[in-house]
């Protein structure tokens, strides 16, 4: 067969094995393992196997996965979310729609230092949620505000999947984490008009609450000193170059430790709790990336990610439509699968092909820019029925509201990230023109 | 195509190794076997693997054509690293002749179940840095250095300077915020990581001094797949390799030496020559690296002396 | 992921996945403390050099073996605690029976691949022993980082023949306990 219609097979085959439950993974890599069979032979993918895990991870970029994920699940079992909510809360509590605004500001706090979306929903819903319950919020503007929120855990950085798109593209991490700052304050900025149209609309579903005074403001934020020590020290010390990733990470473990149990819950129940925490949630990315890298390397003999590019490099069809088409083809994916496996599966194959078309941009902004693109695409996967995994957390937590409701309480935040998205892929320069002021 | 030869290589696809040599040598391949060759290149490790590997991916048939640095595998193959001692390289051409000619005197077990098709080096590293230019050894002392291999990061810190060994792209960001005031590299990398924007000055050696250091490059083929093809073809492979080819890459690097250069200057940095005596000083200072080397070389099996000493007739000569 | 350590598998458990459910816990909070470890050594290796005494040597390279390690080690609770993703919504109208079965096939192949891997590794681990190859400067021997590979595919794979069996095979599977 010739290798360019043997890859299409293998990818629709890897598909249909995902979408009859197969894990991710596993699909990944036996996929891989018959495109490697096929294409080279039996014998190089023994020889590839008996190193392939050990070298794949020992890896000093690598490590930083493990190192925010720890750095996260110790914030979250550390109960910090609960000052960063009530910080929130003393400041833009008062507005209408006040509460669901402060859990959004605290989602987007608690995701300056975990790089998870998951950790974020979960750990802000915890405190939020009760809370916005208790004074009458709707239970899908509770829901919609925090599973939106939640997202905003891979968006600011730190951001796994941020990480995971910067080794396979071999682009800058730094770069990368400070690319995302400018989209992250967008996002903030869209949810909060969201949810204040919202309440416009139902008044009844988000009311305002008691404004706190001045002296109770300044409090709250004392409250929270050591998570913006945290952030300041650890991605200060990213952009400012004084720290590598991995170094940065690892302070942020050390600190998060020290003023957790200084100033939070932190024992050390929780601390080994975290440990446990940490080896699920990287166990299972480590597996996919191990099954995906199989996977690329079919690919990558198969030539069809070069075929694609160079065709859509050489068409007439203009690039802008080529984006959009990826675009449509990661919101579409996004409802039925989870973003990590989508940046794998699909950055080998789209990202030449970007790549390949002409914006006018400097190859590092361009490759910035769709890095942001595609992380914005399919983090709202997130939040988007039937599969969106930030849903699924939110849901389990709260199980008094229906899942109807929390889908329609999606609906604003979904529209909101439309604007945003339409906004990053009109102007490349919000993408980028950060890192050029910081770095250049 | 009759025979498909799967290169890899751990550069990405803008490096000009890749588009002025792999993807230049590929076509005349394909033009000299009247298409009966195809070599499809795989840039940026595409095929997995971290580049340490890629000998044994050689060996084992995952790729049939490979380009690797024997001192990504300390000690595997001594013979084709003893180059990479400080104070070997004369220029990227020469030194890789003479690489090539020591390789195939004394270097036959290095590399069993491969056929090596070119041995290269790059030109003689040079010491870029962020506040001062390095004159004499005294102004070694307390730098913090980025070394590129381990031997020469034992000379360095032998004259006091702080020595790391940072990968590459850490390096960058430790130049940037000042973690470390330089690194020992040739200007040919200097393009690809704007090293002439995270430095202000750089100290070269006298003009016909030994250079610092330079690495090892090997250009490797599974010999079974080479043994596998038809006579016509090999005999196409022979003359596109060896001795020639060696000598080719090397003068290439010698060019993009030559660009990489410019690109500093252009820049406005402070180019610097370190005298001939002072050289002469240093190397006198790195005889215990050199010691050591043809220690570990005796401890191989091989005769330590005689290969140094054959190494440095043969750059003399070159 | 926080029900890990109070088990949620339905009615007694038995001695087998006790057993199992204790060396993978173990295994994992191994691993954790290893990147733990990491981490202090880093922020140590910082805190020196900015003291102006030098960072630690090796520290990239203990960074690059804690992370191999912990990976390793990690891997086999993921399997026990099904925490690999998957989709599964085109197969939600199914009766629950024809997705356990699904489930418990695909498990069974995840036993088969990491079983193979397992294989595979230890003939990495061998070969990279016989070069005698070692970390640059640290100089630690390569082939320690296989071990935990190889322990964690291989008690992955095991993890994953107990949970399969115990679905397609109930009968045998109440036999040895599982
Ligand atoms: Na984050
Ligand atoms: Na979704």
């Amino acid at each position: 067969m010739d290798p360019f219609v043997f890859s299409i097979v293998l990818i629709v085959g890897l598909f249909v094995l995902i979408f009859m439950r197969m894990p991710i993974a596993l699909a990944m890599a036996l996929a891989g393992v018959v495109g490697y069979i096929q294409l080279s032979s039996f014998a190089s993918l023994k020889f590839y196997l008996s190193t392939a895990w050990v070298d794949k991870f020992m890896s000093y970029d690598f490590a930083v996965i493990p190192l925010f994920i720890l750095m996260g699940h110790l914030a979250t079992r550390s109960g910090i979310s609960a000052s960063i909510f009530n910080a929130a809360r003393a400041w833009i509590g008062h507005m209408r729609g006040g509460l669901a605004m402060a859990a959004v500001a605290g989602c987007a706090l608690f995701g300056s230092i975990s790089g998870s979306s998951l950790a974020t929903a979960s750990t802000m819903t915890r405190v939020a949620m009760p809370e916005m319950r208790k004074h009458g919020f709707s239970g899908a503007l509770s829901a919609g505000s925090l599973a939106a929120g939640g997202t905003l855990g891979i968006l600011i950085p730190p951001s796994i999947v941020l990480i995971i798109f910067a080794l396979l593209t071999e682009q800058n991490i730094v770069k990368l984490f400070l690319a995302a700052t400018v989209p992250g304050i967008l996002a903030v900025v869209g949810f909060m008009i969201a949810i204040s149209i919202y309440v416009r609309l139902f008044p009844e579903e988000g009311p305002t609450s008691e404004r706190s005074n001045f002296a109770e403001r300044i409090r709250a934020i004392g409250e929270i000193w050591h998570v913006l020590v945290i952030f300041g020290v650890v991605l200060g010390g990213i952009y400012g170059g004084l720290f590598t990733p991995a170094q940065g990470a690892s302070v942020g473990v050390v600190l998060t430790l020290v003023l957790g149990s200084l100033k939070g819950g932190l024992t050390l129940r929780s601390v080994l709790d975290s440990l446990i925490d940490t080896a699920g949630t990287s166990a299972m990315i480590f597996a996919i990336v191990f099954g995906a890298d199989l996977f690329n390397v079919a690919l990558a003999l198969s030539r069809m990610p070069l075929d694609v590019a160079q065709y859509f490099a050489a068409s007439d069809i203009a690039p802008m439509l080529i984006l959009l088409a990826i675009v449509v083809f990661y919101l579409v994916m996004g409802c039925l699968m989870d973003s990590l496996s989508m940046i794998l599966l699909t950055v080998p194959v789209f990202f030449p092909t970007v790549m390949a078309l002409d914006f006018g941009l400097l190859p590092e902004q361009q490759a910035m820019w769709f890095g942001i693109i595609a992380l914005v695409v399919v983090e709202m996967g997130l939040i988007t029925p039937p599969v969106g995994m930030n849903l699924f957390v939110i849901s389990a937590m709260a199980r008094d509201i229906p899942m109807k409701q929390i889908f329609r309480g999606t609906v604003p935040f979904i529209l909101a990230e439309f604007c945003r998205i339409a906004i990053l892929v009109s102007f490349p320069a919000l993408s980028y023109w950060l890192v050029d002021l910081v770095m250049n | 195509a009759e025979v498909t030869l799967r290169l890899h290589h751990f550069l990405p696809p803008v490096a000009p190794m890749h588009s002025r040599f792999f993807e230049v040598w590929a076509a005349e391949l394909a033009e000299a076997s009247e298409g009966a060759i195809e070599v499809q290149i795989f840039p940026a490790m595409q095929l997995g693997g971290r580049p340490p590997q890629l000998a044994d991916q050689v060996r084992n048939g995952i790729c049939d054509i490979a380009w690797t640095l024997p001192v990504y595998t300390p000690d595997r193959f001594p013979v084709a690293e003893t180059m990479s001692n400080p104070f070997m390289v004369t220029n990227a051409e020469k030194t890789s002749v003479a690489l090539h000619t020591l390789m195939d005197e004394f270097g036959a077990d290095d590399y069993r179940g491969m056929k090596p098709l070119a041995f290269h080096t790059h030109d003689g590293g040079k010491l870029h840095t962020r506040d001062a230019p390095v004159l004499s050894a005294a102004d070694l002392q307390g730098l913090k250095l980025r070394a590129p291999n381990q031997a020469t990061g034992d000379m360095l810190a032998g004259f006091g300077a702080e020595v790391v060994f940072f990968p590459v792209t850490e390096m960058v960001s430790g130049l940037s915020s000042g973690v470390i005031d330089g690194c020992c590299l040739p200007y040919e990398v200097v393009p690809a990581f704007k090293l002439q924007e995270l430095t202000s000055f750089t100290s070269e050696p006298a003009e016909g001094a030994r250079g610092l250091y330079a690495n090892t490059f090997s250009l490797l083929m599974n010999e079974a797949k080479y043994e596998g093809m038809s006579d016509d073809l090999r005999g196409v492979i022979d003359a596109a390799s060896g001795i020639d080819l060696s000598r080719r890459i090397g003068a290439q690097f010698d060019g993009f030496e030559a660009y990489g250069r410019g690109v500093v200057e252009k820049q406005g940095n402070t180019i610097e020559t370190i005298p001939a005596e002072e050289i002469a000083i240093w190397v006198e200072a790195a005889s215990p690296v050199h010691e050591a080397w043809i220690g570990k070389l005796n401890d191989k099996g091989l005769d330590g002396a005689a290969i140094m000493a054959r190494a440095n007739d043969l750059l003399d000569a070159g | 992921m926080s029900e890990i350590l109070t088990d949620s598998t339905e009615g007694p458990r038995a001695p087998l996945n006790t057993l199992l459910h204790r060396i993978c816990v173990s295994s994992a909070a191994v691993g954790g403390l290893v990147i733990f470890g990491a981490a202090f050594f880093v922020t140590f290796s910082i805190i020196k050099s900015l003291l102006g005494f030098g960072a630690m040597r090796g520290e990239f390279e203990l960074v690059e073996l804690a992370c191999a390690t912990s990976a390793s080690l990690f891997l086999p609770l993921c399997q026990l605690t099904k925490g690999h993703v998957l989709v599964d919504v085109f197969t939600g109208w199914l009766p629950v029976r024809v997705n356990q079965t699904m489930d418990a096939i695909w498990t069974l192949l995840f036993a088969i691949g990491w079983a193979f891997v397992c294989w595979q590794l230890f003939h990495g681990l061998w070969e990279v022993h016989g070069y005698g190859d070692r970390t640059m400067l640290l100089r630690v021997p390569v082939w320690w980082a296989y071990v935990p590979a190889v322990f964690g595919a291989g008690l992955s794979a095991f993890v994953a023949v107990v949970q399969s069996l115990s679905v397609l095979m109930p009968r045998l599977a109440r036999k040895v306990g599982a």
